[in-house]
């Protein structure tokens, strides 16, 4: 089993790169995807953002409105699975949760009813609600082990306010992550953390790198100070110097690799072997077989080289993040399952893109199925009734309750005609119903936030049985997205036309209308010259306007001062930041950055541009 | 001794929203012609010309050449809290370090005084040579202003393509290509109206929409825009105001590069 973790700095832009979303995950032929950064609204996904045949994903994205917090985190995983339905492939999860707290996910009029996750009984509901707002962990477990999709927040050393939610968010992951390995759960976590653990880990670390409180928060989490966590690519790499994983694009970096390592893969709890508890197995030895980072990766798109063009363009594009894996060996087969209904496809806004489809299939099929009906719909009940086994009468009621959930209706309607494939479908249901409660493992997980699972599990008892229907959608989104993409782009007509036109005009220019172009274009600039109307000294006058542009364009040049390090142009900037110097421009080396022995790299020359106030 | 009364201040409002995204510091040189800048934009690439005749002012005292260094985003702050029909006079002493602004209302009943720190700024002031242009098209500012911003939206570059035909404005990008064709039109009601085209020799020449969107700022200043356009020399984009002078954007041709920069991406 191959995991992979992959800031993408903006999902839309990385589908676009590769054509489509199937295109970008089979890009890594890995069973989990965990993608951050998906900078996507909820309100935003569609089908071809979320949707890609053979996988199964699960969107978490940014709730807060708060200024400069809309938009940008935003987490989402993707599993690839030979099919969603009672199945017994690992990757497939067998629960999924948006944030760590337990408290998303639920509407808002049934607030009472969400649950705070075990171990998380201190903190108060804002807190919790808070670091959970912006989009920054999905859970999905896979039976031998939980994993978390985090996008770690990033604060800057000036920041008390980032500094604190933070903090916090770390505080309220590690009782989180504590309560599940008191159980005897297995851990993966994968992300973007936002913390370079370790000198070794940041292209210029200073003597006091590792002091920083996070930095220090991260390393006691490692099994080397007696924490719980193995950091996976150490641990297979444990010497590795310049091993980064992100670059910092204003300054150009990636060009000298001159990054930091906080793209992630964790794992803590014990091996999946009988004989866990014997010295030496853990799961990094017997489970792990490699895990690297992927700095061959495209992450942009191809031909745009060379990337850094001296410095014009300060936003690289492209992701400023490498892909990191790792692969697992001997993870086995899990009990039979269905994709939890967290799962994209259950998405209002996706299905509302395949209930309008449904309206012609429906047409079709509306003849042939009258006679069904009655028993299908009563299947249906069947479904739900069992998939609620522990609790009937509350799962009924909350199945009622509109929540989130406002497609409702209109599947209800559309399955009384889906007769086929639902007598079928069932039939799996209830053997996929049996088998989850018989495995205690499962419903241990599910005992920590029973009022969530329960409710989730009604809602999809009632959808599953539309998901035959609507199976084939996607796929034909994506054919049609991708041979739009795929259209190509000729610009005929602006070289033809010229060429066809080319000779008569020319002629006209020697023949007849000198004489009227001059008096035309004169009558505004030097009409005593032109009065003659010569063609040659014209033509004169031009080629000294052409040499007075040439020595213009060459003075301008020059007038960017020249670095002191390659003698080469610089790059003018604007002070950004709020203070004295404000809105005042300066020149630095147009070089990308890099480590200061690497003469080929960043100068450091500065210089303010030549203004300053007048003395008095 | 420098003294210029503006009846019309919103012009100068207007010309300071044209240029102070392109131009963050400038030289305003006054003579006893008239009011003029000439600037480039931080990446010497462009270069602005502005002309305000003396003409144009309804006082215009002008005792000797003088040069104001200015920060147009400041100055741009300073002429913003002045009403739009209010008349702006601009006075400087001799030797002084600051120049003032002052706005009144069109009842008189209201006079603001604003003084501004200037700067010194080196700058060599370059002579830009009048040239005969292979074609030049006169067409609604606000239509130019729409093709640019439309055509942003899908790549990068564009192309300026005239021949007897028209007109030509072209893109391509990531999402596809794009092609608008303006055709010479002087049956119009109004004469601002009018796409004229004169071409001596047909053209065809690329440049970056990011410049060419900071041009369009200017479109509050005209109705219509001129833009001149010869294989060798940069483009000139060319904004009348009023009766008094000229906002000019030069710019010279992006060079093609190689065909896999445009080609798009699958």
């Amino acid at each position: 089993m191959k995991i992979v973790t992959y800031n993408v700095n903006g999902l839309r832009q990385r589908i676009s790169q590769f054509g489509s979303l199937s295109k970008l995950l089979n890009s890594f032929d890995a069973d989990i995807i965990c993608i951050q950064e998906t900078k996507l609204r909820r309100q935003e996904l569609t089908a071809d953002l979320a949707i890609a045949d053979g996988y199964e994903s699960f969107f978490s994205c940014t709730r807060t409105s708060d200024k400069g917090r809309t938009g940008y985190s935003g987490v989402a995983t993707f599993c690839r699975v030979k099919s969603a339905f009672s199945s017994v492939e690992a990757a497939l999860p067998i629960a999924a949760e948006e944030g760590f707290t337990g408290l998303l996910g639920c509407s808002r009029k049934d607030e009472a009813a969400a649950s705070v996750a075990e171990g998380l009984e201190e903190f108060s509901r804002e807190e919790l609600l808070k670091v959970d707002s912006e989009g920054r962990c999905i859970i999905t477990d896979h039976g031998h082990f939980v994993l978390f999709n985090l996008y770690g927040p990033r604060a800057e050393s000036d920041d008390a306010d980032r500094i604190q939610f933070k903090f916090n968010f770390l505080k309220i992951l590690q009782k989180r992550w504590e309560s599940l390995l008191r159980r005897g759960r297995r851990i993966f976590v994968l992300g973007d953390l936002n913390i370079a653990p370790c000198a070794i880990d940041r292209c210029d670390a200073g003597p006091d790198f590792e002091k920083n409180e996070f930095r220090t928060w991260f390393r006691s989490m490692l099994v080397e100070s007696g924490g719980h966590f193995f950091d996976v690519f150490r641990a297979k790499n444990p010497n590795r110097r310049e091993a980064f994983t992100c670059w910092p694009s204003n300054t150009g970096a990636e060009q000298f690799n001159y990054g930091t390592r906080i793209d992630h893969i964790l794992c803590a709890g014990s091996c999946l072997h009988e004989e866990h508890d014997v010295d030496g197995h853990n799961l990094v030895t017997c489970h792990v077989e490699e895990c690297n980072i992927l700095t061959e990766y495209k992450r942009w798109k191809p031909g745009n080289a060379p990337r850094w063009k001296g410095g014009w363009n300060i936003k690289l594009e492209g992701s400023d993040h490498a892909p990191v894996y790792t692969s697992l060996v001997e993870i086995p087969d899990v009990s039979r399952h269905s994709t939890p209904s967290l799962a994209a496809r259950y998405l209002p806004m996706i299905h509302g893109l395949q209930t309008l489809v449904s309206v012609f299939k429906r047409r079709q099929a509306a003849k042939q199925v009258q006679s069904h009906l009655v028993s299908s719909s009563f299947s249906d009940e069947n479904i739900m009734v069992g998939g609620c086994s522990h609790s009937v009468n509350r799962s009924i009621t909350n199945c009622n309750v509109p929540g989130t959930y406002t497609s409702c209706c209109s599947l209800d309607e559309d399955c009384e005609h889906t007769i086929p494939q639902v007598d079928e479908q069932s039939e799996d249901l209830t053997e996929e119903v049996a088998c989850n409660t018989s495995i205690a493992f499962n419903r241990e997980y599910v005992s920590s936030m029973p009022n969530k699972e329960t409710k989730k599990r009604a809602r999809k008892s009632q959808q599953l049985s539309l998901r035959s229907f609507f199976q084939k959608i996607p796929n034909q989104d994506n054919t049609v997205d991708s041979s739009t993409t795929d259209t190509s782009t000729n610009q005929p007509g602006v070289v033809d036309s010229n060429d066809q036109s080319q000779e008569a005009p020319v002629m006209d220019y020697l023949g007849s209308s000198p004489k009227q172009n001059d008096t035309k274009l004169c009558a505004s600039s030097q009409g005593q010259e032109a009065q003659d109307g010569n063609c040659y000294l014209e033509k004169e006058r031009n080629n000294v306007a052409l040499v007075e542009w040439q020595r213009i364009q060459q003075l301008m040049q020059n007038s960017i001062p020249l670095c002191k390090g390659h003698r080469e142009p610089c790059v003018s900037r604007v002070v950004k930041k709020p203070g004295p110097t404000f809105g005042h421009r300066f020149y630095v080396c147009a070089r990308a950055e890099g480590p200061s022995s690497n003469p080929e790299a960043n100068c450091g020359y500065f210089r303010w541009a030549s203004v300053k106030s007048r003395p008095k | 001794m420098l003294e210029l009364r503006l009846v019309q201040g919103s012009l100068l409002k207007k010309v300071l929203e044209a240029i102070k995204d392109l131009v963050t510091d400038a030289n305003f040189d006054c003579s006893a012609t008239g009011f003029s800048l000439q600037a480039m934009d931080s990446s010497h690439v462009a270069l602005v010309a502005l002309l305000l005749r003396s003409e144009g002012f309804e006082h215009y005292r002008c005792d000797r050449n003088i040069s104001m260094g200015m920060n147009l985003n400041n100055m741009s702050k300073m002429l913003k809290c002045a009403g739009n029909d209010d008349i702006i006079t601009i006075k400087a002493d001799d030797g002084s370090d600051t120049v003032t602004f002052m706005f009144e209302s069109p009842t008189q009943d209201k006079i603001s005084d604003f003084e501004m720190k200037l700067m010194d700024i080196d700058s060599e002031h370059l002579g830009i040579p009048e040239a005969e242009y292979h074609a030049i098209v006169r067409m609604p500012s606000a239509e130019f202003a729409r093709i640019c911003k439309d055509l942003a939206s899908i790549g990068d570059t564009v192309v300026i393509s005239v021949t007897k035909e028209g007109v030509k404005f072209s893109t391509r990008g990531d999402i596809g290509t794009a092609n608008i064709v303006l055709r010479q039109n002087t049956t119009v009601d109004k004469p601002e109206e009018a796409t004229i085209i004169e071409m001596n020799e047909p053209v065809s020449l690329t440049f970056a929409l990011r410049y060419m969107n900071s041009f369009t700022k200017a479109t509050p200043l005209s109705n219509t825009v001129t833009i001149s356009l010869s294989s060798e020399l940069p483009v000139v984009v060319e904004y009348k105001i009023a009766e008094m002078g000229y906002i000019r954007f030069y710019l010279a041709p992006k060079i093609e590069e190689d065909e896999d920069e445009t080609k798009p991406q699958v």
